[in-house]
């Protein structure tokens, strides 16, 4: 779910730096009471792991699609929210610059949207509580623990992925660069993050359970002895949960309201196949865009694409700027087209000193 | 074929290559760079909606760049394959909402929402073109430096120049996983359900050994906390004009439609 | 200038990885450490670098290897790790390079000349800009042990110095370690690379010390060497391009 430069209004996106500057702040103080140097290389390498394990793909069974994972939760639950925080703005940077995920400006909105909610949000709301709590623990240590990564796993990533979805819309209708109405573009954007939250926070919780099997001591929580805050009752645990189901309900009542007409909602079948490829699902098998396919045919029936009026008054328009406007913007693409064909001009000269 | 692990991997190496050339972008100050990439697309995305002809004048800042670095224009683009489509969904939308005409080409009215949509499109490619040139004109290390000299926290600096360099270590190591995965499960088009867990945990298990041994060498070289950085060159006379020159342009760009401008002097 | 007093040392109490060894190199001697797969190699040179704790004696130059002294004793060592990916952490090798001498106080200047002198001591001055991830395996290693000289240690501690190296690699590894006058001590499988870079082995198994001796008399006794899980260097056991 990166957001693009394209869609941030310069004032969302300085502000959302601003709330993330505050997160990191936070996080690089708390950080500073235990041993940062001891972490440092840690958290570069599990950065690093996250990033490459984003390249992986997991078949989902039964559907013959697959999903990939973005990391948050389980950076969070090996590093700690603090440090799993600061390694996931390293990551969404190296994104943004090296392989045009995102971009500069709103790199500050895709901390608050990934890592905020993932880290934060996810870490203290849900993964703590739930590990800490005493739910299952009628079945014995280990298999308790283990329910307990997995429901926490899940809740998790469901939950944080529907906040940082909510967010991406917005950010886009603050920025007022789309004229889709606010509840339609929920509408479409929720669900699908329902489904990328799911495969997430399996795949997160499969992880996890792995790593707890073989080497329980690197992560947060699983030892109830360790935690300062002790143990809690079940019952914190199912307020925990309430809160999530709270959270993902909210997003599809709204659904339901923003669907007034399923106009926009037909319509939002382009937008999810190519959306859904921004978000690393592999939407061609993901049932979305068969979907799709299927109401363009009669969208374009339904909607015209051309003004409601066809020939307009010329006195309401302004056709003297209109000229000058599409006259001087002719000039600007020539001295950029000139600009290039002197650059071909150096480049072949480069090429020729080479040679 | 290659996996996704190794096309990541080798469009590192491109972008590395990129920045290694040694053009008259190249040589400019890495700070400079950093501050007209973020003032270009902040001006850039701040058009108005309807002014497209006023933003068509930006589009002279990547083209400029694009040939003094002589950095080929399609590796560019296949970059745009990643976050377009979501700019272009949005987008499309414009003009079915927004039908009210802006004005009139030919016999046609063009309507506000077709104008929103091409000006939208233009921001996404235009921002996309601006932080791809500074990577692409800039090593790493120097822009760790242009960091730094924005005060940017140490901590955040040192986290982003080593997970840099284990980006690719690791990149490679999945590489080989994923590929001996496949060998072994001919035909499958990703991981297994019953692998979801050990694949990546192995290799988390085996990074969290590399990260133990990495601060063993780091401790053992006396590391204490700090990191040095290499110092590059001074800020120049040219670079600096190369800054105030562009970084005027944009906002004269942004305050004044230069297309329009140009235009009245003509007619 | 090294010294081992009955040392002991486990991860877990049940099973000993070093059960008292006692060694002592004296400066400028060339040890070998082999032995069968974890027989603890690897332990002694980390011991050694205060890397992990152990009961009995260790000293290094007289002092002994606790917490308050591991800055000067790792000042003196330099060890070069089994995988370069993980000692070379800086984007190229001369930031790699300067880490050391900077941490350590130096100038920018010394360091710099520390750089360049150690370059063209191990004809290596072309790597000096390379980015470290754009390396070859062989390149990479060469490249380590460029970044351990730069520190000027006293004692060099190497961990499978030739493991994927090429032949060619290989042979000029073996010819830049004969030529440096430091004391050293060399873990690795590859025989006959000991053979021709030590002058005294230390043979281990099972946690223990097995053998000690010079290094042409203790790898040509076959029997010893096969009873401890190895097997004579090729260029020992009639291999007809052998020296």
């Amino acid at each position: 779910m990166h957001m693009a430069d394209a869609l941030l209004a310069p004032a969302v996106a300085a502000t959302m730096y601003a709330a993330s500057a505050v997160a990191t702040g936070v996080s690089i103080r708390e950080l500073r009471k235990d041993e940062t140097p001891q972490k440092l290389p840690t958290m570069a390498v599990m950065a690093a792991l996250v990033f490459a394990g984003q390249m992986i793909n997991y078949a989902i069974p039964g559907t013959g699609s697959s999903g990939h994972l973005c990391g948050g939760m389980m950076l969070t639950a090996v590093l700690g929210p603090f440090a799993g925080f600061l390694s996931m703005i390293v990551i969404l940077a190296i994104q943004a610059l090296f392989f045009a995920d995102g971009g500069l400006l709103a790199l500050g909105a895709n901390i608050w949207n990934m890592s905020f909610y993932g880290c934060f949000a996810g870490y203290f709301l849900i993964y703590r509580p739930i590990l800490r709590g005493g739910l299952f623990s009628g079945r014995g240590r280990r298999a308790a623990v283990r329910l307990r990564i997995i429901l926490a796993s899940v809740l998790g990533c469901v939950a944080t992925l529907q906040l940082g979805a909510f967010s991406v819309v917005l950010e886009t209708a603050l920025s007022g660069v789309t004229e889709l109405p606010f509840g339609a573009f929920v509408a479409v954007m929720q669900p699908i993050h329902l489904a990328i939250g799911l495969v997430e926070g399996l795949v997160t919780a499969a992880v996890l359970v792995f790593i707890y099997e073989s080497r329980p001591e690197l992560l947060m929580d699983v030892d109830p002895d360790a935690g300062a805050a002790g143990r809690r009752s079940a019952a914190s645990t199912l307020v925990v949960l309430a809160v999530v189901v709270a959270v993902v309900g909210g997003g599809f009542s709204l659904l339901a309201s923003g669907n007034p007409d399923g106009l926009e909602w037909s319509m939002f079948g382009n937008a999810e196949s190519g959306y859904s490829a921004n978000m690393g699902l592999d939407e061609a098998r993901f049932g979305v865009e068969s979907s799709a396919a299927d109401t363009v045919a009669a969208l374009q029936e339904k909607v015209s694409f051309l003004p409601d009026y066809a020939f307009a008054n010329d006195a309401e328009n302004p056709v003297g700027t209109t000229v000058s406007g599409l006259l001087g913007s002719a000039l600007v693409a020539g001295a950029a087209l000139l600009i290039a064909f002197a650059g071909g001009f150096f480049r072949k000269k480069a090429g020729a000193q080479k040679s | 074929m290659m996996n996704q692990a190794s096309e990541a991997w080798s469009e590192f190496k491109a972008m590395d290559e990129l920045a290694g050339q040694a053009s008259v972008i190249h040589r400019l100050h890495p700070l400079v760079k950093l501050l007209v990439t973020i003032v270009y697309i902040a001006a850039a995305v701040s058009f108005p909606k309807y002014n497209l002809s006023g933003l068509l004048v930006m589009v002279l800042y990547p083209v400029f760049v694009f040939q003094a670095s002589l950095i080929p224009i399609r590796t560019c683009f296949r970059k745009m394959r990643v976050v377009l489509p979501l700019v272009c969904a949005v987008g499309l939308f414009n003009p079915f909402f927004d039908r009210a005409p802006l004005f009139m080409l030919g016999g046609l009215a063009v309507s506000g929402g077709v104008v929103s949509m091409l000006s939208l499109m233009m921001k996404g490619i235009f921002s996309l073109m601006a932080s791809f040139l500074l990577i692409a004109t800039t090593p790493i290390e120097s822009l760790c430096q242009a960091l730094r000299q924005m005060h940017v926290p140490k901590i955040l600096v040192t986290l982003l120049l080593l997970t840099y360099r284990y980006i690719s270590v690791l990149l490679e190591e999945l590489s080989v996983m994923l590929d001996a995965y496949h060998l072994r499960a001919p035909g499958q088009k990703g991981i297994h359900v019953s692998a979801w867990g050990a694949f990546l945990g192995q290799l988390l298990l085996r990074s969290m050994d590399r990260a133990s041994a990495l601060y063993e060498s780091m401790q053992l070289r006396g590391w204490s906390g700090a990191f040095y950085y290499v110092r590059g060159g001074r800020l120049t006379v040219t670079s600096l004009l190369y800054g105030v020159f562009w970084i005027a342009l944009f906002l004269l760009a942004r305050l004044v439609n230069l297309s329009q401008l140009l235009g009245t002097l003509l007619v | 200038m090294l010294e081992f007093e009955h040392v002991f040392f486990s991860y877990e109490k049940e099973q000993p990885i070093l059960t008292d060894v006692s060694f002592k190199i004296a400066p400028g001697e060339q040890l070998g450490l082999i032995g069968a797969n974890g027989t603890g190699k690897s332990t002694i040179l980390k011991i050694l670098l205060g890397l992990l704790p152990c009961t009995g004696g260790v000293r290094v130059g007289g002092l002994p290897v606790e917490k308050a002294c591991l800055p000067q004793i790792r000042r003196k060592l330099g060890y070069v790790l089994q995988d370069s990916d993980n000692q070379m952490f800086m984007p190229t090798v001369y930031e790699d390079m300067i880490f050391a001498p900077l941490n350590y106080g130096l100038s920018r200047t010394e360091a710099d000349a520390r750089v360049d002198e150690t370059l063209q001591q191990l004809a290596l001055t072309h790597l000096k800009r390379r980015h470290n991830h754009k390396m070859s395996g062989g390149e990479k290693r060469m490249a380590a042990i460029a970044t351990i000289l730069a520190l000027r240690p006293e004692a060099l501690l190497m961990d499978e110095p030739s493991i994927a190296l090429d032949p060619c690699n290989r042979r000029r590894l073996i010819h830049i370690l004969r030529a440096l006058p430091l004391t050293k001590i060399i873990a690795s499988h590859d025989l006959d690379l000991i053979l021709e870079t030590c002058d005294r082995v230390l043979l281990l198994s099972g946690g223990r010390i097995a053998a000690d001796g010079p290094a042409s008399e203790l790898l040509r006794d076959r029997a010893l060497l096969e009873a401890h899980r190895l097997e004579l260097p090729l260029c020992l056991s009639g291999c007809p391009e052998g020296r």
